[in-house]
């Protein structure tokens, strides 16, 4: 009687064993699962965290570009030697685009390239007169493009009576960033 | 009652783990919810702040030094003195043949023109208002797009003062940009 037991209490002891084995084998399964989806759903988190500092970078060279056209010593105007404020000139304008755009010199482009990189500014005139002239364009291809508009004045000059005299025409400086 | 006693451990013990898991498993769900709610939230960009901001701002000091289709040798700022205090100019009505018209009324015209290219041409929410410019009992200039109105939601602010000096009073417009 005392064999039998003692056969039963280690089946017991056995099988108290095994569910505990088991216990703890399903504790570390589920923990493992756990870890695996945690792992899956932060690196989904990260790579549209990456994205999105990506097109936060985008949008602030836009930016800084759109900010750096607007200050140009070399298209503000002055009345009396006195800067205005938020204006520049069309005529030095016209002067800066042939510089940038010329086929035959491409060192003022990328002079300019190291400020405006991938970009394309387009001063346009609104009112009273319309028109419009693109300062720089870095003409690439199949590509997002990031698009900042900025008010301004573009000083201009009229005829009138065999003088030219001043005008101050409303427009708009058109920056648009390309990306892929 | 041994027997009894010697189950009773393992059971809490198997208790105790599945309640573990239970709050493992829940915490896991909640701050996947968390993760994914935030993860959903619209951040405004940078490229919108700033659109916003300088086009608020600078539109409504750049328009103010412009010069008058219908009044060359007159500026924004000229038309608003006149509308509010002299009432002497007189423009031409550049759209009809030999019509004249008030400053106040080529003010609005002239105005309307730049905010339908710049603002609505863009499908941009917006209010443009003038305070202390009245002309026929009501405030001169009262322009919105896309219903934007004192009760939606603001955003950006531009501000232009003209003092009517030697008047103690000052002319005000301001543009609003309300929030898509």
């Amino acid at each position: 009687m005392l064999s039998n037991h003692n056969i039963l209490s280690d089946k017991k002891s056995v099988r108290r064993g095994q569910i505990q084995l088991g216990e703890t084998t399903a504790v570390i399964i589920i923990v493992i699962i756990l870890l695996i989806i945690g792992i899956v759903f932060w690196n989904n988190v990260s790579s549209s965290n990456i994205k999105q500092i990506q097109t936060q970078n985008q949008e602030l060279s836009v930016i800084e570009v759109a900010n750096l056209v607007s200050e140009l010593p070399e298209l503000k105007c002055y009345d009396s030697d006195v800067e205005k404020y938020n204006c520049v000139d069309w005529y030095k304008l016209m002067a800066m685009a042939q510089a940038i755009n010329n086929t035959g010199d491409k060192s003022i482009f990328e002079y300019y390239n190291n400020y405006f990189k991938n970009s394309r500014i387009t001063i346009v005139k609104i009112y009273p007169q319309e028109g419009n002239i693109t300062l720089y364009d870095v003409k690439l291809n199949n590509s997002v493009k990031k698009l900042i508009n900025i008010p301004i004045n573009i000083r201009d000059y009229v005829s009138e009576d065999g003088r030219m005299t001043k005008e101050t025409v409303y427009g708009i400086i058109v920056v648009e960033g390309y990306y892929k | 009652m041994n027997r009894h006693n010697q189950h009773k451990p393992g059971q809490r013990g198997q208790i105790e783990t599945f309640g573990l898991a239970f709050i493992v498993v829940l915490i896991s769900i909640g701050f996947f919810i968390f993760v994914s709610f935030k993860s959903q939230q619209k951040q405004e960009t940078p490229q919108k702040e700033f659109t916003d901001d300088k086009l608020a701002n600078d539109f409504a000091l750049s328009i103010v030094d412009v010069n008058v289709a219908d009044c060359p040798e007159f500026t924004i700022k000229d038309l608003i003195l006149d509308c509010a205090r002299d009432h002497r100019i007189t423009c031409i009505d550049t759209d009809s043949c030999c019509g004249t018209m008030n400053s106040c009324v080529a003010l609005n015209k002239s105005i309307g023109i730049m905010l339908n290219e710049t603002f609505v041409a863009r499908n941009a929410k917006f209010r443009f208002y003038s305070e202390n410019l009245n002309y026929e009992g009501n405030e001169l200039l009262n322009f919105t797009n896309l219903n934007c109105n004192a009760t939606s939601r603001q955003g950006r602010a531009g501000e232009a003062r003209i003092p009517l000096h030697p008047v103690p009073t000052d002319v005000i417009l301001t543009l609003n940009i309300c929030y898509q």
